[in-house]
């Protein structure tokens, strides 16, 4: 081992802020960021796996990373319509 | 440069901190997309340069303009909410406790080596010759595990899908001045530049950093300025040419799957001397698809047309 | 016709028919009705492959093995993908009468109907682990828009604690296959368990990643919270396949990969405490769908507590534990499909499902009726029934390790689990009160009632056919025996 790796430390420390945030937040948005905090720690980290190879970055971690990135949008966007939605059923509700 | 990392890591940390605990939601989005934009920069350190422009421009950019067009739809002061600190009550405590377990855990594993450099990682290197691209990670995702990246299509399909059954589009207020913050003329001026910066990405994909998807990212950043500036707006209906184009991506991949079977006797191979152009393809028509769904998911309508036309 | 382009046919099919009618924009339930026939043809054609060969494996893209994703159809898959299929048929009926006069949610179900389909049979044959997650969020994101089918107003709260449990779950999942993949070099099932060195903190701490966001998905307690609005809220045909497909596919792959990949990380106590687990959601989701005031929340609660059955498995490690725990998922499956379908009609007919106001109902819907009963028989364990040898198959494998403490569990999940389908079939045949009430509904389409009934038969005669069936399972990878 070489010592701390500043940005591992930085990997697990979104991850688990993320998960802090996941479980204190109450509203909706704030959970989704939340988790998207925690989705980019995963994806730090797989960032940091691909520099084990000798010769170049490894191409598979950071092939799952931009899969991972259009997947986690997507899911946020659909996320944030139900938001949207939600908000405005209430709204209905209330006048 | 142990220093900058140092100081990049810290900062990041502060700011997933600080978009956690801020008490306005405005401050914690803001916070957010601050963060993803050191995220890109701190990959780019990272040797993955590409993975950073995904990331500026999805992660942060796209996905930062939807937290905020959300923002703007929700009632004031809603979502404002001061979450307890970790010593005000056994709940917060034991979260806090387990995070940070969880986080020193992860640090730990994260510093663990194994003897043997990554197999698969050494075989795509290896085999990446006979892809048909040059850059390796576009090799991964359209060739060697294409099939993770058609699933992912229709991933992306079916968020749009689903986001359009709940019809609640972005909110478009007319007198806002998100529009004066944009003058038209400055779009007019950026507009072909950051389409032909859209193209090239897809292009460049096969041999230097870039591809699909950030192109696509790109591409579907110049829809929203063109929204913004109001020259385009979503609407209310779609055609089949529209729903043809936004499945494109994965039906490209599919088809190119399936017919080629007799062909090549093997599922998603594809011929040799024909490789290149297929992956041409199969990049282009990706690319339009992820810029397409990306944009009606910003505008959470199932169609697009210029302002004012009906 | 090689063996082995019937697994890729089973993904690529449905992909395909949901593609094109997503293009079309005009409903044809009958391309889906042909699109599930054809399906369970498919299914059917895998069946002698894999019983003389154990097991059919199609590489995708033709690459050498580290890098190439495979489908692997291995006994355990195939199980699965049968469940699926026949519950696809019924399920696909059910809908083509249920949704016939409505265009735009004909449409909309229709074109996610057949994603979830192949999503579903591509995350059974997964032999990958970043595969698996992409399958996850497919499976998750073609579900949940099919919640909001009920209308939006109604299920988006529900929707939207799905999802936000279902992302947190598939990335802590990804998280779990990051470190995985950082020790072992390599994504494929059938290589992580040699790759990976021994007992490293990261290998540990990667198997406890991917088994909790799976847990999530799987809806296990402590993480149920997500799952009773959500499939008491959904349209009838889309809650049985929520139920009895949708949770039940992440349940399969903490079975998958217990017993292959995360064989050399997997400690004795950890199961004990998956099992444990189990045990609290069996008893927890019983006693919780004995008080509901719904109908269709009985069934959901039910459901929460039968997945706890699958869990079971992890303390036992012993082949009649897996036997029993891939079992119960198939009778489950079966019977819950029935149930929800049965409560679809009741709702149906009565323009609500509170259990109070149900009173003689038993001559109008004697046939959903007859389904709601005949489901309950598996659902409770009774003879001759699928659920009965599952049940069996779980105590004859407490004994046989000498873990007393599951045969009481499996005994009052059992009398929980008739406590509260008596209590759902006494008010439904009470007689009812002098001023009989105002019922606007229309007594359901025969279609609609059949359905029920022929999953609910099925589940029964799960319960007669299980020795070529559990011949074809065979026993756990990498398990004790």
């Amino acid at each position: 081992m070489t010592g701390i790796e500043p940005l591992a430390v930085a990997a697990a420390g979104l991850m688990g802020i993320g998960l802090y945030g996941f479980c204190l937040c109450r509203h909706a948005v704030r959970r989704l960021l939340s988790i998207n905090l925690f989705g980019n720690g995963v994806f730090l980290a797989l960032i940091l796996i691909a520099r084990r190879l000798p010769d170049g970055p490894d191409p598979v971690p950071h092939a799952m990373v931009l899969t991972g990135i259009v997947i986690a949008v997507s899911a946020t966007a659909f996320g944030l319509a139900l938001v949207r939605r939600q908000a405005r059923t209430r709204g209905d509700d209330e006048t | 440069m142990t220093a900058l990392d140092s100081l990049l890591a810290l900062l990041l940390l502060l700011l997933a901190a600080r978009c956690v605990s801020a008490r306005s939601l405005l401050q914690a989005i803001v916070a957010f997309i601050v963060l993803g934009l050191l995220l890109a920069l701190s990959w780019v350190r990272l040797e993955a340069p590409d993975l950073a422009l995904a990331e500026a421009a999805i992660g942060a950019g796209l996905l930062g303009v939807l937290l905020l067009g959300t923002w703007r739809s929700l009632p004031l002061g809603h979502g404002n909410e001061r979450i307890p600190l970790p010593w005000q009550g056994l709940r917060p405590a034991l979260i806090t406790t387990g995070c940070t377990v969880l986080a020193v855990l992860l640090t730990v594993a994260l510093h663990q080596h194994p003897e043997q450099a990554a197999m698969s990682g050494l075989a795509a290197l290896d085999q990446l010759d006979a892809a048909g691209v040059d850059q390796p990670v576009t090799a991964v995702l359209l060739n060697f595990r294409a099939y993770d990246t058609l699933l992912e299509m229709g991933v992306l399909l079916m968020a749009l899908i689903g986001t359009l059954m709940l019809d609640s589009p972005l909110p478009r207020d007319t007198e806002l001045p998100a529009r004066t913050m944009l003058p038209a003329t400055l779009a007019q001026l950026f507009l072909p530049l950051i389409l032909l910066i859209g193209l090239y990405l897809v292009w460049a994909g096969a041999y230097s950093p870039g591809g699909a998807f950030q192109g696509g990212a790109v591409l579907a950043g110049a829809g929203v300025l063109l929204i913004l500036t109001g020259f385009g707006e979503g609407d209310g209906r779609d055609g089949w040419v529209l729903r043809a184009l936004l499945a494109g991506g994965a039906l490209v991949f599919t088809l190119a799957g399936l017919l080629l079977i007799p062909v090549t006797g093997a599922f998603m191979a594809y011929p040799q001397g024909l490789v290149t152009p297929i992956m041409v393809l199969i990049e282009f028509s990706l690319a339009l698809s992820i810029a397409l769904s990306l944009l009606l998911l910003y505008t959470g309508t199932p169609g697009l047309r210029r302002r004012g036309e009906r | 016709m090689r063996p082995d382009v019937l697994p890729v046919m089973l993904v690529f099919l449905p992909f395909l028919a949901g593609l094109l009618q997503f293009i079309a924009g005009r409903p044809a339930p009958r391309l889906g009705n042909v699109l599930v026939g054809v399906n369970l043809l498919l299914v059917l054609a895998l069946i002698p492959g894999v019983a003389d060969e154990g097991a059919i494996v199609a590489n995708l893209g033709g690459w050498s093995e580290p890098l190439a994703i495979h489908l692997l159809a291995d006994g355990l898959a195939l199980l699965m993908l049968l469940l699926t299929a026949l519950l696809a048929v019924a399920v696909s009926l059910y809908a083509m009468a249920a949704w016939r006069d409505q265009h735009h949610d004909a449409l909309r179900f229709w074109t996610l109907w057949p994603l979830l389909l192949g999503s579903l049979n591509a995350l059974f044959l997964s032999r990958d682990l970043f595969n698996i997650y992409v399958t996850l969020e497919l499976v998750t994101l073609a579900a949940i828009p099919l919640v909001l089918l009920a209308g939006p107003g109604k299920t988006v709260d529900a929707a939207l604690r799905y999802l936000l449990f279902a992302l947190l779950g598939s990335l802590i999942y990804l998280a779990g296959v990051a470190l995985l993949y950082a020790q072992a070099g390599t994504l494929d099932l059938a290589l992580l368990a040699d790759a990976l060195p021994d007992s490293t903190l990261a290998g540990s701490l990667g198997a406890s990643l991917i088994i909790v966001g799976i847990l999530i998905k799987a809806a296990i307690l402590p993480f149920h919270v997500w799952l009773p609005a959500a499939h008491g809220g959904a349209p009838a045909a889309v809650s049985a396949i929520l139920s009895a497909l949708v949770v039940k596919a992440a349940a399969y792959l903490l079975l998958r990969l217990w017993s292959g990949p995360l064989d050399p990380l997997v400690t004795p106590a950890a199961g004990q405490l998956l099992g444990a687990l189990g045990a609290l959601a069996i008893l927890f989701g019983s006693w919780q769908a004995f008080r509901q005031e719904r109908l269709k929340l009985v069934v959901a609660y039910s459901t929460v507590a039968q997945l706890g059955y699958m869990l079971l498995f992890f303390p036992m490690a012993v082949t009649a534990a897996w036997q029993g725990a891939v079992y119960h998922g198939l009778a489950h499956g079966l019977a819950k499909g029935a149930l929800f379908l049965a409560a679809g009609n009741i709702l149906l007919y009565l323009g609500h499902d509170r259990l109070r106001e149900m009173r003689g109902i038993d001559r109008p819907l004697a046939v959903s009726l007859l389904a709601f009963g005949l489901a309950g028989v598996s659902i409770m364990g009774l003879p001759p029934s699928g659920g009965f040898t599952a049940k069996w198959l779980l105590l004859t494998a407490s004994v046989e390790t000498g873990q007393w403490w599951w045969t009481i569990t499996l005994l009052l999940g059992g009398l929980l689990a008739a406590a509260y389908v008596f209590r759902v079939l006494r008010l439904a045949f009470l007689q009812p009160p002098e001023n009989v009430p105002d019922r606007p509904g229309m007594v359901p389409p025969p279609l609609m009632a059949w359905s029920a009934t022929v999953l609910a038969v099925l589940a029964i005669v799960l319960g007669v056919v299980s020795a070529p069936l559990l011949e074809l399972l065979g026993s756990p990878v990498g398990g004790s025996e």
